[in-house]
Protein backbone atom coordinates (compact mmCIF):
# COMPACT_ATOMS: atom_id res chain seq x y z
CA UNK A 1 0.00 0.00 0.00
CA UNK A 2 1.01 3.37 -0.99
CA UNK A 3 2.09 5.76 1.89
CA UNK A 4 -0.83 8.10 0.98
CA UNK A 5 -3.10 5.42 0.84
CA UNK A 6 -1.64 4.37 4.48
CA UNK A 7 -2.13 7.69 5.74
CA UNK A 8 -5.66 8.18 4.56
CA UNK A 9 -6.37 4.70 6.18
CA UNK A 10 -5.11 5.66 9.42
CA UNK A 11 -6.64 9.14 8.90
CA UNK A 12 -9.54 7.94 8.64
CA UNK A 13 -9.58 5.16 11.87
CA UNK A 14 -8.48 8.30 13.70
CA UNK A 15 -11.98 10.09 12.50
CA UNK A 16 -13.74 6.76 13.51
CA UNK A 17 -12.54 6.45 17.18
CA UNK A 18 -13.19 10.25 17.98
CA UNK A 19 -16.93 10.60 18.65
CA UNK A 20 -16.61 14.52 19.06
CA UNK A 21 -15.04 15.24 15.02
CA UNK A 22 -17.72 12.27 13.85
CA UNK A 23 -20.50 13.35 15.35
CA UNK A 24 -19.35 17.00 13.98
CA UNK A 25 -18.54 15.62 10.62
CA UNK A 26 -21.57 13.27 9.96
CA UNK A 27 -24.21 13.71 12.14
CA UNK A 28 -24.34 17.57 13.33
CA UNK A 29 -25.52 18.94 9.74
CA UNK A 30 -28.55 16.35 10.27
CA UNK A 31 -29.07 16.93 14.35
CA UNK A 32 -29.06 20.83 13.42
CA UNK A 33 -31.91 20.07 10.56
CA UNK A 34 -34.17 17.58 12.63
CA UNK A 35 -34.34 20.28 15.77
CA UNK A 36 -35.36 22.76 13.47
CA UNK A 37 -37.54 20.69 11.77
CA UNK A 38 -39.12 19.31 15.07
CA UNK A 39 -38.64 21.29 17.57
CA UNK A 40 -39.07 25.02 16.69
CA UNK A 41 -42.16 25.70 16.00
CA UNK A 42 -43.69 26.78 12.60
CA UNK A 43 -40.78 25.38 10.76
CA UNK A 44 -43.14 22.57 9.01
CA UNK A 45 -45.37 25.34 7.89
CA UNK A 46 -45.40 27.28 4.17
CA UNK A 47 -42.97 29.96 3.22
CA UNK A 48 -45.09 33.22 3.59
CA UNK A 49 -43.67 36.97 2.98
CA UNK A 50 -41.12 35.74 0.14
CA UNK A 51 -41.85 37.44 -2.99
CA UNK A 52 -40.17 34.56 -5.03
CA UNK A 53 -42.49 32.32 -7.30
CA UNK A 54 -39.95 29.71 -6.89
CA UNK A 55 -40.30 29.40 -3.41
CA UNK A 56 -43.91 28.72 -3.53
CA UNK A 57 -45.64 25.71 -2.05
CA UNK A 58 -41.87 25.54 0.08
CA UNK A 59 -42.15 25.01 4.04
CA UNK A 60 -39.73 26.67 5.60
CA UNK A 61 -37.51 23.68 7.22
CA UNK A 62 -36.77 23.15 2.81
CA UNK A 63 -35.19 26.20 2.92
CA UNK A 64 -32.87 24.69 5.77
CA UNK A 65 -31.66 21.70 3.62
CA UNK A 66 -28.90 23.66 1.67
CA UNK A 67 -28.12 25.48 4.83
CA UNK A 68 -27.83 22.36 6.81
CA UNK A 69 -25.45 21.15 3.88
CA UNK A 70 -23.28 24.51 4.54
CA UNK A 71 -23.25 23.82 7.61
CA UNK A 72 -21.81 20.34 7.38
CA UNK A 73 -18.80 22.34 5.11
CA UNK A 74 -18.40 24.63 7.72
CA UNK A 75 -18.42 22.41 10.91
CA UNK A 76 -15.58 20.22 8.96
CA UNK A 77 -13.79 22.66 7.61
CA UNK A 78 -13.25 25.25 10.48
CA UNK A 79 -13.25 22.99 13.50
CA UNK A 80 -12.23 19.36 12.46
CA UNK A 81 -9.70 19.85 9.82
CA UNK A 82 -7.75 22.68 11.68
CA UNK A 83 -7.95 20.56 14.82
CA UNK A 84 -6.31 17.45 13.61
CA UNK A 85 -3.67 19.55 12.31
CA UNK A 86 -3.04 22.23 15.52
CA UNK A 87 -2.84 18.34 17.14
CA UNK A 88 -0.28 17.02 14.86
CA UNK A 89 1.53 20.04 15.64
CA UNK A 90 1.27 19.85 18.67
CA UNK A 91 2.53 16.28 19.30
CA UNK A 92 5.39 17.18 16.87
CA UNK A 93 3.97 14.33 14.31
CA UNK A 94 4.52 16.96 11.72
CA UNK A 95 8.18 17.40 12.44
CA UNK A 96 8.44 13.70 13.03
CA UNK A 97 7.27 12.97 9.45
CA UNK A 98 9.91 15.94 8.05
CA UNK A 99 12.25 13.60 9.18
CA UNK A 100 11.20 10.37 6.79
CA UNK A 101 11.95 10.33 3.15
CA UNK A 102 8.61 11.14 1.80
CA UNK A 103 8.47 14.77 4.25
CA UNK A 104 4.94 15.36 6.04
CA UNK A 105 2.91 17.37 3.03
CA UNK A 106 1.33 14.13 2.98
CA UNK A 107 -0.41 13.94 6.03
CA UNK A 108 -1.99 17.36 4.85
CA UNK A 109 -3.20 15.67 1.44
CA UNK A 110 -4.81 12.60 3.60
CA UNK A 111 -6.46 15.03 6.02
CA UNK A 112 -7.76 16.95 3.33
CA UNK A 113 -9.17 13.65 1.59
CA UNK A 114 -10.36 12.64 4.77
CA UNK A 115 -11.98 16.02 5.46
CA UNK A 116 -13.70 15.90 2.06
CA UNK A 117 -14.97 12.52 2.50
CA UNK A 118 -16.46 13.23 5.82
CA UNK A 119 -18.13 16.34 4.67
CA UNK A 120 -19.70 14.76 1.65
CA UNK A 121 -20.68 12.07 4.33
CA UNK A 122 -22.53 14.47 6.27
CA UNK A 123 -23.93 16.28 3.78
CA UNK A 124 -25.38 13.05 2.44
CA UNK A 125 -26.57 11.74 5.48
CA UNK A 126 -28.42 15.55 6.25
CA UNK A 127 -30.16 14.98 2.68
CA UNK A 128 -31.10 12.08 3.61
CA UNK A 129 -32.39 12.46 6.98
CA UNK A 130 -34.22 15.56 5.49
CA UNK A 131 -35.78 13.86 2.90
CA UNK A 132 -36.84 10.67 4.07
CA UNK A 133 -38.10 12.01 8.48
CA UNK A 134 -39.14 15.96 7.30
CA UNK A 135 -40.14 14.93 3.57
CA UNK A 136 -37.99 17.69 2.06
CA UNK A 137 -37.90 18.14 -2.29
CA UNK A 138 -34.54 16.75 -3.71
CA UNK A 139 -32.52 19.52 -5.57
CA UNK A 140 -33.67 21.12 -8.60
CA UNK A 141 -30.50 20.79 -9.92
CA UNK A 142 -28.54 17.73 -9.01
CA UNK A 143 -25.45 18.91 -11.27
CA UNK A 144 -25.40 22.56 -9.98
CA UNK A 145 -25.75 21.36 -6.35
CA UNK A 146 -22.55 19.10 -7.10
CA UNK A 147 -20.73 22.38 -8.17
CA UNK A 148 -21.75 24.58 -5.77
CA UNK A 149 -21.08 21.87 -2.89
CA UNK A 150 -17.44 21.28 -4.19
CA UNK A 151 -16.30 24.71 -4.60
CA UNK A 152 -18.03 25.56 -1.26
CA UNK A 153 -15.89 22.87 0.04
CA UNK A 154 -12.77 24.40 -1.47
CA UNK A 155 -13.42 27.70 -0.16
CA UNK A 156 -14.37 26.67 2.90
CA UNK A 157 -11.15 23.96 3.55
CA UNK A 158 -8.92 27.12 2.16
CA UNK A 159 -10.18 28.98 4.86
CA UNK A 160 -9.86 26.29 7.47
CA UNK A 161 -5.93 26.18 6.35
CA UNK A 162 -5.30 29.54 7.54
CA UNK A 163 -6.40 28.16 10.99
CA UNK A 164 -4.49 25.42 10.39
CA UNK A 165 -1.55 26.53 9.39
CA UNK A 166 -0.87 28.86 12.70
CA UNK A 167 -2.48 27.70 15.56
CA UNK A 168 0.18 25.59 17.69
CA UNK A 169 -2.46 22.98 19.91
CA UNK A 170 -5.90 21.22 18.61
CA UNK A 171 -7.63 23.33 21.55
CA UNK A 172 -6.68 26.66 20.13
CA UNK A 173 -7.33 25.51 16.46
CA UNK A 174 -10.97 23.84 17.53
CA UNK A 175 -11.28 27.22 19.58
CA UNK A 176 -10.59 29.86 16.50
CA UNK A 177 -12.25 27.42 14.17
CA UNK A 178 -15.57 27.41 16.55
CA UNK A 179 -15.74 31.34 17.07
CA UNK A 180 -15.54 31.31 12.82
CA UNK A 181 -17.71 28.75 12.52
CA UNK A 182 -20.38 29.91 14.80
CA UNK A 183 -20.59 33.40 13.06
CA UNK A 184 -20.32 31.76 9.91
CA UNK A 185 -23.37 29.77 10.45
CA UNK A 186 -25.30 33.18 11.31
CA UNK A 187 -24.27 34.48 7.73
CA UNK A 188 -25.26 30.75 6.50
CA UNK A 189 -28.77 31.53 7.27
CA UNK A 190 -28.76 28.96 10.24
CA UNK A 191 -30.70 31.35 12.40
CA UNK A 192 -32.64 33.22 9.43
CA UNK A 193 -32.86 31.29 6.76
CA UNK A 194 -31.33 33.09 3.53
CA UNK A 195 -34.68 34.00 1.44
CA UNK A 196 -36.32 35.29 4.66
CA UNK A 197 -33.16 37.53 5.45
CA UNK A 198 -33.70 41.31 5.22
CA UNK A 199 -32.32 42.19 1.63
CA UNK A 200 -29.53 44.44 2.75
CA UNK A 201 -28.44 41.41 5.48
CA UNK A 202 -29.15 38.82 2.80
CA UNK A 203 -26.47 40.74 0.66
CA UNK A 204 -23.72 41.20 3.10
CA UNK A 205 -23.86 37.69 4.20
CA UNK A 206 -23.79 36.83 0.20
CA UNK A 207 -19.60 38.45 0.48
CA UNK A 208 -19.09 36.10 3.30
CA UNK A 209 -17.78 32.53 2.53
CA UNK A 210 -20.61 30.76 4.07
CA UNK A 211 -22.99 32.55 3.40
CA UNK A 212 -21.87 32.50 -0.55
CA UNK A 213 -21.90 29.13 -0.31
CA UNK A 214 -25.15 28.74 1.88
CA UNK A 215 -26.58 31.28 -0.89
CA UNK A 216 -25.39 29.37 -3.91
CA UNK A 217 -26.25 26.23 -2.85
CA UNK A 218 -30.23 27.33 -2.38
CA UNK A 219 -30.02 28.83 -5.37
CA UNK A 220 -28.56 26.07 -7.23
CA UNK A 221 -31.19 23.54 -5.44
CA UNK A 222 -34.16 25.56 -5.61
CA UNK A 223 -34.04 26.37 -9.57
CA UNK A 224 -33.47 29.95 -8.65
CA UNK A 225 -30.81 31.93 -11.37
CA UNK A 226 -27.60 30.62 -11.91
CA UNK A 227 -25.66 31.60 -8.29
CA UNK A 228 -22.76 33.43 -10.36
CA UNK A 229 -21.56 36.03 -7.99
CA UNK A 230 -21.87 33.92 -5.12
CA UNK A 231 -19.66 31.70 -7.03
CA UNK A 232 -17.25 33.99 -8.09
CA UNK A 233 -17.26 35.22 -4.10
CA UNK A 234 -16.28 31.59 -3.32
CA UNK A 235 -13.39 31.39 -5.81
CA UNK A 236 -12.66 35.41 -4.48
CA UNK A 237 -12.50 33.89 -0.90
CA UNK A 238 -10.37 30.64 -1.69
CA UNK A 239 -7.51 31.71 -4.03
CA UNK A 240 -6.26 34.10 -1.13
CA UNK A 241 -6.75 32.33 1.51
CA UNK A 242 -5.13 28.91 -0.05
CA UNK A 243 -2.17 31.25 -0.59
CA UNK A 244 -2.12 32.76 2.88
CA UNK A 245 -2.52 29.41 4.57
CA UNK A 246 0.52 28.11 2.40
CA UNK A 247 2.65 30.88 2.78
CA UNK A 248 2.19 31.52 6.71
CA UNK A 249 1.74 27.74 7.32
CA UNK A 250 4.42 26.22 10.14
CA UNK A 251 5.70 22.49 10.58
CA UNK A 252 6.44 22.82 14.31
CA UNK B 1 35.40 5.43 8.51
CA UNK B 2 33.60 8.49 9.18
CA UNK B 3 30.15 8.37 8.86
CA UNK B 4 29.26 11.78 9.87
CA UNK B 5 31.38 15.16 10.50
CA UNK B 6 30.26 18.46 11.85
CA UNK B 7 32.54 20.89 11.67
CA UNK B 8 31.91 24.53 12.79
CA UNK B 9 28.23 24.01 13.07
CA UNK B 10 26.75 27.48 14.05
CA UNK B 11 22.78 27.74 14.15
CA UNK B 12 20.58 31.11 14.88
CA UNK B 13 16.89 31.53 15.41
CA UNK B 14 15.96 35.09 15.29
CA UNK B 15 18.99 36.61 18.01
CA UNK B 16 19.18 33.40 19.65
CA UNK B 17 22.54 31.86 19.01
CA UNK B 18 21.59 27.97 19.57
CA UNK B 19 24.53 26.77 17.79
CA UNK B 20 27.92 28.62 18.17
CA UNK B 21 30.79 26.27 16.91
CA UNK B 22 30.61 22.38 17.60
CA UNK B 23 32.40 20.43 15.67
CA UNK B 24 32.87 16.40 16.26
CA UNK B 25 32.94 13.17 13.88
CA UNK B 26 31.20 9.68 14.65
CA UNK B 27 32.61 6.48 13.12
CA UNK B 28 30.57 3.63 11.95
CA UNK B 29 28.91 1.45 14.24
CA UNK B 30 30.02 3.40 17.35
CA UNK B 31 27.64 5.13 19.87
CA UNK B 32 28.52 8.31 20.14
CA UNK B 33 26.86 10.75 22.85
CA UNK B 34 26.35 14.04 22.71
CA UNK B 35 26.03 15.55 26.46
CA UNK B 36 25.68 18.73 27.75
CA UNK B 37 22.79 20.44 30.17
CA UNK B 38 19.48 21.15 29.02
CA UNK B 39 19.57 23.67 26.92
CA UNK B 40 23.20 23.53 25.19
CA UNK B 41 22.11 23.29 21.46
CA UNK B 42 22.29 19.43 21.61
CA UNK B 43 18.96 19.55 20.01
CA UNK B 44 19.55 21.48 17.43
CA UNK B 45 22.70 20.31 16.43
CA UNK B 46 21.04 16.69 15.85
CA UNK B 47 17.89 18.35 13.86
CA UNK B 48 20.56 20.13 11.95
CA UNK B 49 22.70 16.70 11.39
CA UNK B 50 19.23 14.72 10.92
CA UNK B 51 18.63 17.53 7.55
CA UNK B 52 15.49 18.77 9.30
CA UNK B 53 17.18 22.45 10.26
CA UNK B 54 19.47 23.92 7.98
CA UNK B 55 23.27 25.35 9.53
CA UNK B 56 23.68 29.07 9.01
CA UNK B 57 27.42 27.99 8.81
CA UNK B 58 30.23 25.61 9.19
CA UNK B 59 30.35 22.33 6.95
CA UNK B 60 27.52 18.79 7.53
CA UNK B 61 28.16 15.59 6.18
CA UNK B 62 26.47 12.55 6.55
CA UNK B 63 26.96 9.69 4.63
CA UNK B 64 29.05 11.63 2.30
CA UNK B 65 26.28 13.77 1.76
CA UNK B 66 24.51 17.29 2.96
CA UNK B 67 22.39 16.66 5.60
CA UNK B 68 20.02 19.40 4.47
CA UNK B 69 20.32 18.72 0.43
CA UNK B 70 20.48 14.94 1.03
CA UNK B 71 16.54 14.67 0.62
CA UNK B 72 15.44 11.01 -0.09
CA UNK B 73 18.46 8.90 0.07
CA UNK B 74 19.83 10.69 3.62
CA UNK B 75 15.90 10.46 5.26
CA UNK B 76 15.62 7.43 4.33
CA UNK B 77 19.49 5.83 6.16
CA UNK B 78 18.99 7.94 8.87
CA UNK B 79 16.07 7.45 12.04
CA UNK B 80 15.40 9.65 14.39
CA UNK B 81 13.73 9.56 17.53
CA UNK B 82 12.69 12.65 18.77
CA UNK B 83 12.97 13.87 22.00
CA UNK B 84 9.37 15.87 22.00
CA UNK B 85 7.47 14.15 19.74
CA UNK B 86 4.20 11.87 20.59
CA UNK B 87 1.59 10.34 18.45
CA UNK B 88 -1.73 10.73 18.40
CA UNK B 89 -3.48 9.20 21.68
CA UNK B 90 -5.74 6.95 19.38
CA UNK B 91 -3.47 5.32 17.04
CA UNK B 92 -2.49 1.90 17.99
CA UNK B 93 1.17 0.83 18.25
CA UNK B 94 0.90 -1.61 15.29
CA UNK B 95 -0.79 1.23 12.90
CA UNK B 96 1.98 3.57 13.73
CA UNK B 97 4.56 1.04 12.54
CA UNK B 98 2.80 0.16 9.60
CA UNK B 99 2.28 4.31 9.14
CA UNK B 100 5.88 4.77 8.77
CA UNK B 101 6.51 1.51 7.45
CA UNK B 102 4.40 2.91 3.99
CA UNK B 103 7.32 6.13 3.99
CA UNK B 104 10.21 3.84 3.86
CA UNK B 105 11.42 2.17 0.46
CA UNK B 106 12.91 -0.46 2.16
CA UNK B 107 11.22 -1.10 5.67
CA UNK B 108 12.25 -3.31 8.30
CA UNK B 109 10.08 -6.64 9.28
CA UNK B 110 7.19 -4.90 11.80
CA UNK B 111 6.88 -8.30 13.62
CA UNK B 112 10.46 -8.83 14.42
CA UNK B 113 10.92 -4.53 15.11
CA UNK B 114 8.30 -5.48 17.79
CA UNK B 115 10.08 -8.24 19.02
CA UNK B 116 12.92 -6.56 19.42
CA UNK B 117 11.57 -3.54 21.10
CA UNK B 118 9.71 -5.82 23.51
CA UNK B 119 6.35 -4.46 22.32
CA UNK B 120 5.04 -7.72 20.46
CA UNK B 121 2.40 -8.45 22.96
CA UNK B 122 0.98 -4.23 22.69
CA UNK B 123 0.39 -4.15 18.48
CA UNK B 124 -3.17 -3.24 18.97
CA UNK B 125 -2.77 -0.78 22.25
CA UNK B 126 -3.30 2.45 21.59
CA UNK B 127 -0.35 5.47 22.24
CA UNK B 128 -2.36 6.58 25.10
CA UNK B 129 -2.47 3.57 26.92
CA UNK B 130 1.18 2.94 26.75
CA UNK B 131 3.54 3.70 29.74
CA UNK B 132 6.01 5.88 29.32
CA UNK B 133 9.18 2.98 28.48
CA UNK B 134 6.93 1.54 26.20
CA UNK B 135 6.35 5.14 24.17
CA UNK B 136 10.08 5.12 24.30
CA UNK B 137 10.60 1.67 22.71
CA UNK B 138 7.44 2.52 20.09
CA UNK B 139 9.61 5.83 19.64
CA UNK B 140 12.81 3.93 19.11
CA UNK B 141 10.65 0.72 16.86
CA UNK B 142 9.56 4.33 14.46
CA UNK B 143 13.28 5.50 14.22
CA UNK B 144 14.52 1.90 13.15
CA UNK B 145 11.60 0.67 10.96
CA UNK B 146 13.46 2.39 7.73
CA UNK B 147 16.12 -0.07 8.26
CA UNK B 148 18.35 2.80 8.77
CA UNK B 149 22.33 3.23 8.71
CA UNK B 150 22.73 6.18 11.47
CA UNK B 151 20.08 6.12 14.23
CA UNK B 152 19.57 9.64 16.07
CA UNK B 153 18.58 8.85 19.87
CA UNK B 154 17.58 12.08 21.50
CA UNK B 155 16.72 12.08 25.59
CA UNK B 156 15.19 8.51 25.07
CA UNK B 157 15.10 8.01 28.45
CA UNK B 158 14.07 11.12 30.18
CA UNK B 159 11.42 10.40 33.05
CA UNK B 160 11.78 6.89 32.59
CA UNK B 161 12.36 4.69 36.23
CA UNK B 162 15.65 2.80 36.74
CA UNK B 163 14.42 -0.27 35.19
CA UNK B 164 13.07 1.27 32.10
CA UNK B 165 16.47 3.29 31.76
CA UNK B 166 17.62 -0.07 31.97
CA UNK B 167 15.78 -1.93 29.51
CA UNK B 168 16.18 1.44 26.91
CA UNK B 169 20.09 1.04 27.56
CA UNK B 170 19.80 -2.81 26.52
CA UNK B 171 18.10 -2.13 23.49
CA UNK B 172 20.75 0.12 22.16
CA UNK B 173 22.83 -2.18 22.99
CA UNK B 174 21.00 -4.19 20.90
CA UNK B 175 20.63 -1.77 18.26
CA UNK B 176 24.32 -1.07 18.10
CA UNK B 177 25.23 -4.43 17.52
CA UNK B 178 22.93 -4.70 14.92
CA UNK B 179 25.50 -2.89 12.81
CA UNK B 180 23.85 0.79 13.05
CA UNK B 181 25.50 3.52 14.35
CA UNK B 182 23.83 5.22 17.21
CA UNK B 183 24.19 9.03 17.71
CA UNK B 184 22.66 9.27 21.22
CA UNK B 185 22.34 13.10 22.77
CA UNK B 186 21.87 12.80 26.66
CA UNK B 187 22.40 14.60 29.77
CA UNK B 188 22.76 11.44 32.06
CA UNK B 189 25.93 10.65 32.69
CA UNK B 190 25.20 7.04 33.66
CA UNK B 191 23.59 6.73 30.01
CA UNK B 192 26.46 8.04 28.74
CA UNK B 193 29.09 5.80 30.77
CA UNK B 194 27.31 2.50 29.88
CA UNK B 195 26.32 3.42 26.14
CA UNK B 196 28.94 5.72 24.53
CA UNK B 197 32.02 4.81 22.79
CA UNK B 198 32.95 8.60 22.70
CA UNK B 199 31.38 11.76 23.51
CA UNK B 200 31.03 15.61 22.66
CA UNK B 201 30.19 17.53 25.38
CA UNK B 202 28.12 20.80 23.98
CA UNK B 203 27.89 23.71 26.25
CA UNK B 204 26.18 27.50 25.64
CA UNK B 205 26.42 26.09 22.30
CA UNK B 206 29.90 24.92 22.01
CA UNK B 207 31.97 21.74 21.95
CA UNK B 208 34.17 22.00 24.46
CA UNK B 209 35.10 17.97 24.51
CA UNK B 210 35.04 15.03 22.04
CA UNK B 211 36.52 12.12 23.07
CA UNK B 212 36.64 8.95 25.14
CA UNK B 213 34.90 8.88 28.79
CA UNK B 214 38.47 7.57 29.86
CA UNK B 215 39.68 10.12 28.25
CA UNK B 216 37.25 13.34 29.70
CA UNK B 217 38.13 11.76 33.21
CA UNK B 218 41.58 11.99 32.33
CA UNK B 219 41.13 15.71 31.10
CA UNK B 220 39.46 16.44 33.77
CA UNK B 221 42.13 15.86 36.17
CA UNK B 222 44.76 17.77 34.61
CA UNK B 223 42.99 20.34 35.91
CA UNK B 224 42.02 18.28 39.48
CA UNK B 225 44.25 15.02 40.78
CA UNK B 226 41.54 13.82 42.87
CA UNK B 227 38.96 13.67 40.06
CA UNK B 228 37.68 9.06 39.46
CA UNK B 229 34.66 9.74 37.94
CA UNK B 230 32.75 10.85 35.13
CA UNK B 231 30.50 12.60 36.39
CA UNK B 232 33.06 15.11 38.30
CA UNK B 233 34.81 15.28 35.23
CA UNK B 234 32.16 16.42 33.30
CA UNK B 235 31.34 18.76 35.71
CA UNK B 236 34.70 20.42 36.12
CA UNK B 237 35.19 20.28 32.47
CA UNK B 238 31.79 22.29 32.20
CA UNK B 239 32.09 25.05 34.78
CA UNK B 240 35.75 25.25 33.33
CA UNK B 241 34.23 26.28 29.41
CA UNK B 242 33.97 29.68 30.00
CA UNK B 243 37.71 29.85 29.93
CA UNK B 244 37.97 27.31 26.72
CA UNK B 245 38.18 28.94 23.87
CA UNK B 246 37.84 25.88 21.19
CA UNK B 247 37.00 22.52 21.34
CA UNK B 248 39.60 19.97 22.60
CA UNK B 249 40.18 16.98 20.72
CA UNK B 250 41.45 13.68 21.20
CA UNK B 251 44.14 14.54 19.13
CA UNK B 252 44.88 17.55 21.43
CA UNK B 253 45.12 15.80 24.38
CA UNK B 254 47.45 12.99 23.48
Amino acid sequence: MSALATLIRTEASLLLRNPTALFMALAFPAVLLLMQGFVIPGTREAVTGVNDPLLDGLRVIDLFVPIALTAALGSVALTNFPSAIGGYREQGVLRRLGSTPVGPHRILASQLIVSSVSLVGGAFIATGAAMLLLGAHGPQSVLLVVVTFGLSAIAMLSLGSIIAARAATAQSANGIGMLVFIASLFTAGVWTPGPLMSEPLRQIAGYTPLGAASQSLSAAWYGQPFPLLQLLVLIAWTIPSAFLAYRTFRWR
Amino acid sequence: MTIITVRELHKTFGPTVAVDNVTFSVETGEIFGVLGPNGAGKTTTVECISGMLEADRGSLSVLGRHPFRGGYFLRSQVGYQMQSSTLPAQLRVGEALRLFASLYPNPASIPELLDTVGLAHRRKTAFAALSGGERQRLSIALALIGNPRIAILDELTTGLDPLGRRDIWNLVERIRRSGITVLLVSHFLDEIERLCDRLAIITMGRSIFVGTPEHLIARAAVQNPHITGLEDAYLTIVDSAASLTGTETEGAQS
